[in-house]
């Protein structure tokens, strides 16, 4: 018994549970108060948090299952990434409930809002399965969860018309890309006749001729990631999106999305860059893309003057530091590419968290999204100011923040593969990063505010942003517990 | 297998066609006309078109010659297309209407295989023009085809009412697809199969699915999923209502608030096609019913099987021919079923009709497979 | 035989899938996407996949494209047909699709496909009857019955495949569908409570 306890795929299945539970709870208590629903949903996913410590691979994988459901170090690391993530998501819909009431409900108080806060839970599910994922079917259904449940919650707010029209842009962008990724999947297929990706690794190598088919397949699959990950030039969707998706949503999109792209990412990368004979190639590709991503990233996050837009472009940057440690091949480097980007993801999580929080309440006091809307944010509540600057420096990648150890390990494995040229558009990104980001925190500190009145802040958004702060700090000096996960 | 064509199989198969499709199911639609005015006459405790025999003598012969009369009038009343219809697409409807329909008569099995000797060998030919491995789901596929033809009518019409009605008619049959699709699936549980043939011989040998009377249906077992059929048979039917849009949902074409729905700016062969369309659909619709529930063209009491024993000679045409009487016999009374309940019922309003769909059918016809899952795991 | 019903139903395919994009009317196009779709199932049924060419008819010329024609009818697009072409997306969309059809054609070329057509390789059914894992008693496997009958159990293979190889994956399509149709009702119902 204590076994089954154990198994992995539990986590998912509970959370899944979780979701119905809750729906249910929505559909047949209309009365109650429905944050009712995303505190039920916190606890829930904190225990799942908790759980997923205690739960173990199992040792006879013999099963056909296992073969689709990966159970190493990684997947478990992402998971708990999906399931903070989610967890913080659903802290900031709680404060954001007086905008989603104004435009969801309209009339009746808190109608529609249940649904705003459970799914959300299924969507950790499904970026829980991707974490896990190692064949394509799996990776197909679960992304598409994803994806779906995200197409209805960038739409939510729909008596908005920033928000539909995100949630039309993503929709169609969306499938388009799906349907790249797909084609490229049937390729792979048509090639190997396999889904698994050890097994398409194995008959790549073994594959005789057909090398434009591979890199065929391999760009089509590349563009269907590069959407979800939101690298150059398959992020046109992401301004608009971030934009218009309701606060908490583009919070979610930007960290869970990209994480549970990135994980895809490295275990579909993968097989095709062991393949000696055109490891060049695709490395070539990739670092093109990795390149305009994190240029273009940069520079078109300075003149932005939106701090919702400005987090997209972030976003798309932060994209391309991590694609910059996927292309690499160590040498003497001790941790993995995988295994960087699992670190980085995971401090930009606190990081982008952050910021999107204080965002949020900052929004509802304010009904803007503009940087000018932080203007002397210190003197109306010092300790968000200090909340969002810790999170904008970290993002800028300041030492003595998780921000710079991320961005430090990203040079270092570029520099111990040799990425030289990428590594120059890196640094030139950094430091025009230090620019944009401190455009806020100067806004906050040295400009005089419209407004005086205090923001008020509920007592847990308090607790997650203290949280959030510790963290970011902490894990800038003390990286190990992190680093404890991702290699033990 | 297009390779496996042969000389006979081409022949045996255009003469299946043109037997089944052309000569009964055309003619049954025309005496079901027929037998509609007749009957709903005699309900309303009128006469009904009893004149038309034979032409320039008295003999009248009940009035059978009225579908002849019928067809000679809409073949030569005048074609009139209004002006404001977009042509290509109203010329188009009429013909979408008719072809699913008798498309779908393709894969009902109306008879047993027949032996035809001839010469030294004996040839083989099953009376069912294509015998697919899903049966069903080719139906379903079908006639889901057959909505398009009501749509584009309403909407080249470009008149409201005709409009109206095609609006009304896709959702309904959309709505009514669901239900019907998941009625059936308890059926394909119980018999593990979807070639219809041998749903057919299965019933054949073992019991009807509402008639478990005989062979391995004297069990438990079938009388305990007498529960779960008889919900799906009752559920499919109605459907069949809503899908050929028969009163008492016919709402697309309801003559009280739409003038006649779809179809109000057709005349002569263009309105025939329409209605033969609706007719034939309901031959087909019964044709279903009895393949899925009634064991088709198999008599009751396992008889069927003491006729296919017997082996050689003529017994080859006689019994398939037998057959084929019995599943006419079948999709006749349930014709007259459909006309009885159409003059019986009042029309629904339309907000009944898709909750009707919608809230209790769609939930009830799901419960219904996990039933019949329950009852054959439990009782296996 | 099979060449000429691919060739037959591909063009169907192709030149109905022009028209969605050439026609002007709405309506138009919708119904040549529902021919392509036609031609697709029949090219699914001549490769013997019954039950897939079905329910493509079923579920996307039947049910999907029934749909959108309700929705473009009861939007009434004229405006969409009046609008004038605006001349530089479309060169750059054929551009763009003249740019794939040469990579895909320049992929195909060098591209090494099974040795044998599908033709010279007809499925071995007594082999694969044969082939079949042993049942345990008292249970038949009508998979080996209709093997042995020289047919192919399309729907059953399928069915084994999805209920034995691939339940997790049916199990997260549930939950997908789930979170479409909750979604669904949100961004649509008129009052939400």
């Amino acid at each position: 018994m204590g076994n089954f306890l154990e198994a992995p795929y539990l986590l998912e299945a509970v959370v899944v549970v979780l979701g119905l539970a809750l729906l249910m709870l929505e559909a047949f208590l209309p009365k109650a108060d429905k944050r009712l629903v995303a505190y039920i949903a916190l606890f829930g996913l904190a225990g799942v948090l908790v759980a997923s410590f205690n739960m173990k691979a199992p040792e006879n994988l013999e099963h056909s299952f296992w073969s689709f459901y990966a159970t190493d170090n990684l997947a478990f690391f992402y998971k708990n990434i999906a399931v903070l993530a989610t967890m913080l998501v659903i802290v900031m819909a709680i404060e954001y409930t007086p905008v989603l009431e104004k435009y969801v409900s309209q009339g009746s108080k808190q109608g529609g809002l249940g649904e705003f806060f459970c799914l959300p839970v299924f969507v950790c599910a499904g970026l829980m399965w991707m974490a896990s994922a190692k064949e394509f079917i799996t990776i197909f259904v679960s992304l598409e969860t994803v994806t779906i449940s995200f197409y209805v919650l960038v739409a939510y707010m729909r008596r908005n018309v920033g928000s539909l029209e995100a949630g039309v842009k993503y929709l169609i962008l969306g499938a388009l890309s799906t349907g790249f990724f797909v084609y490229g999947v049937t390729w792979v297929f048509g090639l190997t006749g396999e889904t698994h990706l050890e097994k398409i690794g194995i008959a790549l190598q073994g594959l005789e001729g057909s090398d434009s088919a591979v890199l065929f397949a391999f760009t089509l699959i590349l563009v269907g990631l590069g959407f979800k990950v939101a690298a150059v030039p398959f992020h046109v969707w992401v301004p608009d999106v971030y934009q218009g998706a309701p606060t908490p949503v583009t919070a979610f999109l930007s960290v869970g999305s990209k994480a549970a792209g990135f994980i895809v990412a490295t275990r579909i990368l993968q097989p095709f860059l062991e393949m000696e004979r055109l490891h060049s190639s695709f490395t070539t590709i990739l670092v093109i893309v990795t390149g305009a991503t994190i240029l273009f990233g940069n520079f078109a996050a300075i003149p932005q003057t939106n701090f919702k837009r400005l987090l997209a472009y972030s976003s798309i940057s932060h994209a391309g530091f991590l694609l910059l440690a996927l292309t690499c091949t160590p040498d003497q480097f001790q941790l993995t590419p995988g295994q960087v980007v699992a670190f980085y993801l995971a401090t930009y999580l606190l990081m982008t968290m952050l910021c999107f929080l204080v965002l949020t309440i900052v929004r509802r006091s304010t009904e803007s999204d503009e940087i000018a809307a932080f203007s002397g944010l210190h003197r109306r509540s010092p300790f968000l100011a200090f909340a969002l600057l810790i999170g904008v420096i970290s993002l800028a990648g300041v030492p003595l923040t998780a921000g710079f150890l991320g961005k430090f390990f990203v040079f270092t494995l570029a520099i111990d593969s040799g990425r030289w040229i990428l590594l120059a558009f890196a640094v030139v990104g950094a430091a025009s990063g230090f620019y944009y980001y401190l455009k806020v925190a100067r806004a906050m500190y040295w400009e005089e505010p419209t407004e005086l009145a205090a923001i008020e802040i509920s007592p847990l958004a308090r607790l997650a942003l203290l949280l959030l702060i510790i963290a970011t700090i902490v894990f800038g000096v003390y990286p190990a517990p992190i680093l404890g996960l991702l290699t033990n | 297998m297009l390779a496996a064509i042969d000389l006979f199989f081409l022949v045996s198969t255009m003469v299946k066609i043109v037997f089944f499709v052309m000569v009964v199911v055309m003619t049954l639609v025309a005496y079901t006309v027929y037998a509609e005015r007749r009957f709903s006459a005699i309900i309303q405790d009128r006469v009904g078109p009893n004149r038309v025999g034979i032409p320039f003598t008295k003999i009248s012969l009940a009035g059978l010659g009225q579908p002849i009369a019928d067809g000679l009038k809409f073949l030569l009343k005048e074609d009139f297309t209004p002006k404001h219809v977009n042509t290509f697409y109203y010329w188009l409807a009429p013909a979408l209407t008719m072809v699913p329909a008798l498309m779908s008569a393709a894969v009902v099995p109306f008879g047993s295989e027949m032996a035809i000797p001839f010469g030294d060998e004996i040839y083989r030919v099953p009376l069912v023009i294509a015998d697919i491995n899903v049966g069903p789901v080719f139906v379903f596929a079908i006639t889901s085809l057959s909505v398009y033809g009501i749509v584009i009518a309403g909407w080249s019409s470009n008149s409201k009412y005709s409009f109206f009605g095609g609006v009304r008619s896709s959702s309904q049959m959309i709505s009514y697809e669901i239900c019907m699709g998941l009625s059936i699936i308890p059926v394909i549980m119980i018999l593990g199969e979807l070639n219809l043939t041998k749903i057919v011989e299965a019933q054949s040998a073992n019991g009807w699915l509402l008639l478990p009377a005989w062979g391995n249906g004297l069990s438990m077992q079938s009388w305990l999923l007498l529960i779960p059929v008889i919900i799906s048979f009752v559920i499919f039917t109605i459907s069949i209502f809503a899908e050929t849009n028969r009163l008492p949902f016919d709402l697309p074409e309801c003559e009280t608030e739409l003038v006649a729905g779809y179809h109000t700016e057709y005349s002569s062969m263009k309105f025939a096609l329409f209605f033969l369309g609706e007719y034939a659909a309901m031959i087909i619709g019964s044709g279903i019913i009895v393949t899925l529930f009634l064991g088709g063209w198999s008599l009751p009491f396992g008889l069927s099987e003491h006729l296919l024993a017997n082996k050689g000679g003529f017994w080859g045409i006689i019994t398939p021919l037998i057959h084929f009487g019995c599943f006419m016999s079948k999709v006749v009374a349930f014709l007259l079923f459909f006309i009885w309940v159409r003059w019986s019922i009042p029309r629904f309003r339309y907000d009944q009709l898709m909750r009707l769909g919608w809230v209790f059918f769609f939930e009830i016809a799901l419960a219904n497979i996990v039933l019949t899952a329950i009852i054959m795991v439990v009782l296996r | 035989m099979p060449p000429v019903a691919f060739i037959i139903f591909s063009v169907i395919m192709l030149v109905f899938g022009v028209l969605v994009v050439v026609n002007r009317n709405p309506v138009a196009s919708a119904l040549s996407l529902v021919v392509s779709f036609l031609g697709l199932a029949a090219l699914f049924v001549s490769l013997d996949a019954y039950f897939v060419g079905v329910v493509q008819i079923l579920v996307y010329a039947g049910a999907v494209m029934v749909l959108f024609l309700f929705i473009i009818m009861l939007l009434d697009l004229k405006a969409e047909a009046r609008r004038k072409i605006n001349v530089v997306p479309m060169i750059g969309g054929c551009v763009l699709t003249a740019v794939l059809v040469l990579q895909l054609v320049s992929v195909l070329n060098t591209f090494e496909p099974g040795k044998k057509s599908l033709v010279e390789a007809p499925l071995d059914y007594a082999a694969a009857a044969a082939a079949r894992p042993a049942v345990p008693e008292g249970k038949s496997d009508t998979i080996k019955r209709d093997l042995r009958e020289n047919k192919l159990p399309d729907v059953r293979l399928l069915g084994e495949q999805l209920f034995t190889k691939f339940p997790f994956h049916l199990q997260i399509a549930g939950v997908l569908l789930l979170v479409s149709t909750v979604g669904v009702v949100i961004l649509s119902k008129r009052e939400l409570k």
